[in-house]
């Protein structure tokens, strides 16, 4: 028996990018496998295998072209700090880190990345006031990823498909 | 393009291990029993995908159990072949014997 817990991140990146039908079964199993004995790297490659791969890219390459749109409308011109390609980098990154770090951290860790964030961003608008607008939607989006996480109730379980088990 | 008769190799031990297991037939001793039998590591997604498929086609029929704690809350899908999935499975048995039929270099002793 393993008293451990499964690897956090690999069980999150499972219920954000896993199938969606069987999603809460292959999650149970993979917890029950690895309670009997199977090591993190096995869970690892199981969670890779169940991936699917193109709900990924397709997440990434929406995000790739709303960064793309949003640093190519003149405001990184004017930015003194960086330049595009590296503002565009950055851009994406808060918006990924908005996205899916409350998933990832929980408790005093989440509550740090917040705060960590915040002091980011405020530093962000106080020195370079110039690309506050730019960032102003990445802070928007962060507090409502974040305050969504919180209220959402996890989702149920899709309906039974066995007529014997409705009896 | 023809529609897709027959299993698949995959598909075919996924249905063989179901009507193994009988009863207790969810994710991880449906994919246990595929790995003692054929002694290669199964995927448990691709189990899950390939029990999809044959869901979606008719083949297998499943239901929720109840959520327990070591498995950290989540529920169980058992999974059972349906008579149409077993009839698929007869033909498919008929098909791969009727292949396998007057070929020598497959007879006898593996060698």
């Amino acid at each position: 028996m393993n008293s451990e817990t499964p690897p956090r991140l690999a069980a999150w990146i499972l219920q954000e990018f896993g199938p969606e039908r069987n999603q809460e079964a292959l999650a149970g199993d993979l917890t029950e496998a690895f309670q009997q004995g199977r090591s993190r790297v096995w869970y690892w490659r199981q969670v890779v295998a169940a991936i699917r791969w193109r709900k990924l890219l397709y997440r990434l390459l929406i995000l790739a072209a709303w960064g793309w749109w949003m640093t190519s409308r003149g405001w990184w011109r004017s930015s003194p700090l960086v330049s595009r390609p590296l503002d565009m980098a950055v851009f994406l990154a808060v918006i990924l880190a908005c996205r899916f770090l409350p998933g990832v951290l929980r408790g005093k860790k989440l509550r740090a990345a917040t705060a960590a964030l915040l002091m980011f961003f405020c530093w962000l608008f106080w020195y370079h006031f110039d690309i506050a607008e730019h960032y102003f939607i990445c802070v928007i989006l962060f507090v409502f990823s974040y305050s969504r996480r919180g209220t959402v109730p996890a989702p149920a379980s899709y309906p039974s498909t066995d007529p014997d088990a409705e009896r | 393009m023809p529609k897709r008769n027959n299993l698949g190799d995959f598909e075919l031990m996924v249905m063989l291990a179901l009507l193994r297991l009988g009863d207790d037939a969810y994710g991880v001793p449906i994919s246990r029993e595929i790995e003692q039998q054929s002694g290669r590591e199964v995927a448990l997604g691709s189990v899950y995908a390939t029990l999809e498929r044959l869901e979606g086609r008719g083949l297998v029929s499943s239901h929720l159990g109840k959520p327990t704690a070591e498995r950290g809350g989540k529920a169980k899908r058992y999974f059972r072949v349906t008579p149409n999935g077993l009839r698929k499975a007869r033909e498919t048995r008929q098909a791969l014997i009727k292949l396998w039929r007057g070929l020598p270099e497959l007879e006898g002793a593996s060698s």
